[in-house]
């Protein structure tokens, strides 16, 4: 068992390490950018060019920060699930919310098969693909929390989150079908994520939800490792199972619904988090490993972003493959090197 | 309420246990009346599908009783909150899907809920009761040990040694001696015992160790075809109880040796 000291000595390593990784995710794209420049248009000091200052300011600064907030807010919400469910094999989008929103967004692309030409016009306005992800997370959302109140059982509900999954995968199924290529494209081209084009207001309207999930994460972390000895201790603890349940679904959704409309259904993060961290620091408990994943998700997730834009070129790649593409291999090598799965 | 004992720790009376769906109730066992006291080891024994598991859940709460209640320190246990009832009643189980990813001290320090903060920091008071527990099960060399590193039976101590921590005049224990060798069974059995003893808790646990419990229970619940006996082994053993437990052309009461034998 490691000492106390170990554990915060840790948690401070993955903290500066966060840090470290925003400057260099700030430094580097496609445009090459001297680091004192970088560290002067920051700091608000005088810099050579003003389009440096404007590249970091407002390209550059809210995509990572976006990156910090997709990043941690997923792997919480796998955290949360993880628990929840006691599975391994659970994520943030267990629960369907990825499918909902999917859904809401295939609709406003390829609808217009199905509603006519003039319904597309309307709907795509700016804001249009954040609201409808919204609405198509919350449908399937309140249809998961109305279950979760009538059910005893908390495996019944994973199973539940599945089926709409499935269902709304259907539905998306049948619109692409019967859409033009164009449409389906730019609805392809939404399932990979993006990181970049969202405005300070949108990054601070991100910001409220992600803290909002946050605080409400911070409140249920005694009851989350009470249920680490199954529901039944829990109870015998005094947890109330049921107010818990509500509040990690409320969470995991204000976290994974919000990234999700601004983002994209970004994969991988939620999943592989939790246990990126679980194989370095050896702990179940999640006062230790609450704010070692919000760190591990938001490194993890600026690590990506640094790849996908393929520094010095005019290219990036989807960052969904990315997140797997360097993720999958780092848990494979963690899981073979201890050659012991902790959970 | 005549029989005011301030000992009492857990009391049923005109209980029947079983499940109800919709309208109709499956009623397992009828009429079980029994009391149990501090310092009392009580076992509660029945053959597969007596009722063991069921009379366990009604007593910890987490199942309604059919009729009859269900006192615990003086109180019907449906009026006590969870939170409440969180301090005067502990559990342990078995077939849990509990993590073994926490350090023997981090499982027995969750014991410490029902009393600490909103975010279950551990004052000096609980750190003293986790210790205490921890010397009590003696195991001490294990503390720092990892759960998956431990054995059925010196998981099941740490189990029990949780149930402890959580500071509770009633414990409740589900088949403590299954997956255990004999000796551990003996041993497990007969640290309850000394629980009972040294901390003045009322331990009550479902066993199929019938042999050992003769020996070294305080009372024992018989269940046997929706009937309930209770008494001390004593008592149960005038009244013939054991004679017909089990069929006799293959488990026979051999009452010199006050245990069961395969018949001959």
């Amino acid at each position: 068992m490691w000492s106390r000291k170990k554990y915060t000595l840790t948690i401070v390593f993955l903290g500066v390490a966060l840090l470290c990784c925003l400057l260099l995710n700030i430094s580097l794209g496609s445009v090459s950018i001297p680091f004192s420049e970088v560290i002067a248009s920051l700091t608000g000091f005088a810099v050579e060019k003003e389009t440096w200052r404007y590249i970091i300011l407002e390209f550059r600064l809210p995509k990572a920060i976006t990156a910090i907030i997709t990043g941690s807010g997923l792997a919480v919400s796998g955290l949360l699930m993880q628990t929840l469910f006691r599975n391994p094999l659970a994520g943030p989008y267990v629960l369907g919310l990825s499918s909902g929103a999917s859904l809401g967004v295939a609709i406003v692309f390829m609808g217009s098969a199905l509603f006519g030409a003039g319904f597309a016009a309307i709907l795509l306005s700016k804001w249009s693909l954040v609201i409808a992800s919204s609405l198509g997370s919350l449908l399937v959302l309140l249809a998961v929390i109305v279950a979760s109140l009538k059910l005893k059982d908390t495996m019944a509900i994973l199973i539940i989150g599945l089926m709409f999954a499935s269902f709304t995968a259907a539905i998306v199924s049948v619109l692409a079908y019967f859409s033009p290529a164009a449409d389906l494209q730019q609805y392809i081209f939404w399932s990979y994520g993006s990181l970049g084009n969202l405005s300070w207001e949108e990054v601070s309207i991100l910001a409220i939800f992600w803290t909002a999930g946050i605080l409400i994460t911070l409140a249920s972390i005694k009851n989350l490792n009470s249920l680490l000895l199954g529901e039944q201790y829990a109870k015998s603890m005094g947890t109330n199972i049921k107010r818990n349940r509500f509040l990690v679904i409320l969470a995991t959704s204000l976290l994974a619904g919000s990234i999700t409309a601004f983002a994209g259904p970004i994969a991988f993060i939620g999943l592989a988090v939790p246990h990126l961290i679980r194989q370095i620091i050896p702990s179940a408990n999640h006062i230790i490993l609450f704010p070692a994943i919000i760190f591990g998700g938001a490194i993890l997730m600026l690590l990506c972003d640094i790849v996908s834009q393929l520094p010095g070129s005019e290219f990036s790649l989807p960052i969904n493959a990315i997140t797997s593409l360097i993720g999958a291999p780092v848990v494979i090598w963690l899981l073979i090197r201890k050659r012991r799965f902790n959970f | 309420m005549e029989n005011k004992n301030s000992n009492s720790i857990l009391k049923t009376s005109g209980l029947s246990i079983g499940y109800s769906e919709r309208s109709t109730a499956k009623i397992i066992a009828e009429n079980i009346d029994f009391e149990s006291d501090r310092n009392e080891l009580t076992a509660v024994i029945g053959v597969n599908g007596a009722g063991k598991s069921t009379l366990l859940k009604t007593l910890s709460g987490s199942l309604e009783p059919l009729k009859g209640e269900v006192i615990v320190n003086n109180k019907n246990i449906s009026n006590i909150g969870s939170e409440e009832l969180s301090k005067q009643l502990s559990l342990v189980l078995t077939e849990q899907n509990v993590s073994r990813n926490l350090s023997v001290r981090e499982l027995i320090a969750l014991g410490r809920q029902p009393y600490t903060n909103w975010i279950g920091k551990l004052d000096r008071e609980d750190k003293e009761a986790v210790q205490n527990a921890i010397e009590l099960v003696n195991i001490k060399e294990l503390a720092k040990t990892k759960c998956y590193e431990l054995s059925d039976g010196q998981f099941q101590k740490v189990l029990i040694a949780r149930a402890i921590a959580q500071d509770t005049s009633l414990i409740i224990l589900d088949e403590p001696t299954t997956h255990l060798d004999i000796y551990h069974k003996a041993f497990m059995l007969k640290l309850l015992k000394q629980l009972t003893e040294k901390t003045g808790k009322a331990i009550i646990f479902a066993t199929h160790e019938i042999n050992l419990a003769i020996q070294l229970c305080d009372k024992l619940i018989i269940l046997k075809d929706s009937k309930s006996f209770t008494g001390t082994p004593k008592e149960l053993m005038a009244s013939g109880v054991f004679d017909s437990l089990f069929p006799s052309e293959l488990i026979t009461f051999d009452r010199q040796s006050a245990s069961f034998r395969i018949s001959s």
